[in-house]
């Protein structure tokens, strides 16, 4: 983990316009770094897919930069993108509606190496069974066969292998496992790893469960409303949270374990509308700590512990404490 | 009036078979269980376990076409089971109430919400028109919606997912029902939202000593809200006990691989995982002996041929497992022919 391979900066992105402009992402920046897996958790409509796909540029952004790799990509033109998206891939919530049904497993994961005209058929369809092969499909069963006869957790591996095939450096992953079951989710995580160290991939990882974003990720970012409220190592973060944010979603996410019991610190309400986010501090509404100073200036993320930033006029107090609370 | 002491809920080798184009589908398999009053069971499995099958089968909320059922289920002693759509319908509501994962789709799109709960109170408490606003109102103000009167004349498309599964609860409880069936009531609800909603549920639960049914796949929510449990694999229940007993002593493998491949807040980062491989089994075609025998570590032969029965632990009574095999030093003290 030496240099950024993706930095965003101040990354703001708008839905519709004027009256009804809503800010969907409002200032957003972070690094992520060479081999690292970032982690972003947030409610529904925080705005953490949005950022996801403004990277990728499916996302028009309205201001502020994405640079990969040392280049800026907010101002490539659309078929300059196109080129340097197989280097950026993205993979999906529902793996059995990210496939084409009406093609056949191996064309599918054949397709990137088709549109970047790479090799002939025979070294393809070579890279094609490795491939398959890589993330657990037997080729010669599931080569001629179509998306629906396949299960959610298969479709998700053969959507990693169409991902994977055209040697990919940064991979986006949009709720990838929210899907399915447990079971399923703990092959599909374990495989998303090994193949990680394999492949030396760089992950985003988009998620709303909090235990499987500490799972996967080295840092985590916490979003609410459009903006960042804390970045830091998971372990840090989770232990020792700064955000009265995340204090209040890690005790409201649950443990599969009676003895832990429950936490009372529970949030009122639900996040306000994006479309007349508060001023200031956009957790300020709901939040326990909230003072005037909230209402009026807004905060900025500032590292408070080494590598960990916080985006809070008062952050909690660095003493550990225990999730159980 | 004496208080009643009997079980409300009686399940007696239940089973529900779907006739699908591919052959007879069994997607409940010989269940019976038992639920004191006021007590709560939390079903957990994967998808196409059967435990939302099993949840609308004891109400008797099933299509007729297309679903054969054996065995019986009776709630406050009248049958379930087999009796007419038109009878369950003085149940619905008054005895039992259902609270559905999604509820977008269980509320009409084109009534306000007010009138969605009147409706019920007007039923089956013969209330007048403006008593049941009036009630509908004062149910809202108790499922903690923030001004109850804009929010009645509300559709519920005006509504966010975590104040929709509220007025659904509203519904739920309109005519004090004894027993709750709650099917993924959270799920794809907000951490924050979840837990509100679970807060709520159990707060009303100890008010009107509610009986309930929590289907989930979430092994952590049953952890912290239901006082038994019931582990169900491809129709089957394969381990049942008290809360606290099943996670402090697990006897099914199939329950500790759960476990085990969920990941878990309070562990570090990078933990590997320990997955079940495979996939669960076809019930068109189930395979003979233990379902699980297929993906699981300690099976033998015995396992592939003879199907375990769910028998009672020696090291408590109120453990149940079907494995031939149990984990954690657990032992079958004798076959239950008789559930309770």
């Amino acid at each position: 983990m030496t240099k950024p391979l993706l930095s965003v900066n101040n990354l703001v992105v708008t839905y519709g316009a004027r009256k009804h402009a809503v800010q969907a992402v409002a200032g957003v920046s972070f690094e992520i770094f060479e081999g690292e897996t970032l982690g972003l958790v947030g409610e529904s409509g925080c705005g953490k897919s949005t950022t996801g796909r403004a990277i990728l540029q499916l996302e028009k952004v309205t201001s502020g930069s994405v640079t990969f790799d040392g280049e800026e990509l907010t101002s490539l033109s659309p078929g300059e993108m196109r080129t340097r998206r197989r280097k950026l891939q993205m993979l999906f919530q529902d793996p059995i509606s990210s496939l084409n049904p009406r093609r056949k497993i191996k064309h599918i994961v054949a397709e990137p190496l088709i549109i970047w005209k790479e090799g002939d058929d025979e070294s393809r369809s070579h890279l094609v069974d490795q491939m398959l092969l890589e993330v657990g499909i037997d080729p010669h069963l599931a080569g001629e066969r179509y998306p629906r006869e396949f299960s959610g957790g298969q479709c998700q591996r053969i959507s990693i292998a169409r991902s994977l095939v055209a040697n990919p450096r940064l991979l986006v992953c949009d709720e990838m496992v929210s899907a399915l079951d447990v079971s399923v989710q703990a092959q599909i995580i374990n495989l998303l790893s090994d193949l990680k160290v394999k492949h030396n991939l760089t992950l985003l990882f988009i998620a709303h469960d909090l235990a499987v974003v500490k799972n996967v990720s080295d840092r985590v970012a916490v979003m609410y409303l459009g903006r960042l409220c804390e970045l830091g190592p998971s372990d840090d973060l989770y232990a020792h949270p700064l955000h009265p944010y995340t204090a209040a979603l890690l005790s409201a996410a649950v443990v599969p374990d009676p003895t832990v019991g429950l936490s009372h610190h529970t949030l009122e309400g639900e996040p306000p509308s994006p479309i007349n986010p508060p001023s200031g501090c956009r957790f300020r509404t709901r939040c326990p700590k909230a003072e005037a100073r909230c209402a009026e200036e807004v905060p900025e993320l500032r590292e408070v512990r080494p590598g960990h930033q916080v985006a809070c006029h008062f952050p909690l107090e660095a003493v550990p404490v225990s999730i159980q609370s | 009036m004496a208080i009643d002491q009997s079980p409300i809920v009686v399940v007696d080798h239940l089973s529900t078979t779907f006739r699908t184009p591919r052959g007879p589908l069994k997607a409940v398999n010989d269940v019976s269980l038992t639920l004191e009053r006021g007590s709560s069971l939390g079903i957990v499995g994967e998808s196409g376990s059967g435990k939302t099958v099993l949840s609308r089968s004891i109400i008797g909320l099933l299509p007729t076409q297309n679903v054969t059922q054996t065995g019986t289920a009776t709630i406050n002693g009248s049958e379930i089971i087999g009796t007419r759509h038109k009878d369950l319908l003085k149940i619905w509501g008054s005895e039992v109430a259902m609270v559905f994962q999604d509820p977008m789709t269980a509320l009409t799109p084109t009534r306000r919400v007010g009138q969605q709960i009147a409706e019920s109170l007007r039923i089956n408490l013969k209330l007048s028109r403006k008593d049941a606003n009036l009630r509908a109102i004062e149910l809202l103000r108790q499922v903690g919606i923030p001004s109850p009167e804009r929010r009645a004349r509300a559709y519920p498309n005006q509504l966010s997912g975590g104040m929709r599964q509220r007025v659904m609860i509203a519904i739920a409880i309109a005519c004090g029902p004894e027993f709750l069936v709650a099917d993924e009531p959270t799920t794809g609800l907000d951490v924050t939202v979840q837990a509100q909603v679970l807060d709520l549920i159990t707060e009303l639960r100890a008010k009107s000593n509610l009986t309930m049914i929590l289907v989930t796949h979430d092994l952590g929510v049953v952890a912290t809200r239901t006082d038994n449990v019931a582990v169900m694999y491809a129709g089957r229940i394969v381990e049942q006990a008290p809360t606290a007993s099943l996670f402090a002593r697990v006897a099914m493998p199939y329950t500790k691989g759960l476990l085990d491949s969920t990941p878990r807040i309070d562990a570090p980062s990078h933990t590997r995982l320990s997955s079940i491989e495979g996939r669960p089994p076809d019930l068109v075609n189930p395979p003979e002996g233990c379902a699980f025998a297929p993906r699981c570590t300690y099976a033998t032969d015995e396992c592939r041929t003879v199907r375990p029965e769910l028998v009672r632990s020696t090291l408590d009574a109120n453990h149940l497992f079907a494995c031939h095999h149990p984990l954690n030093g657990h032992q079958a003290s004798s076959s239950l022919t008789e559930n309770k």
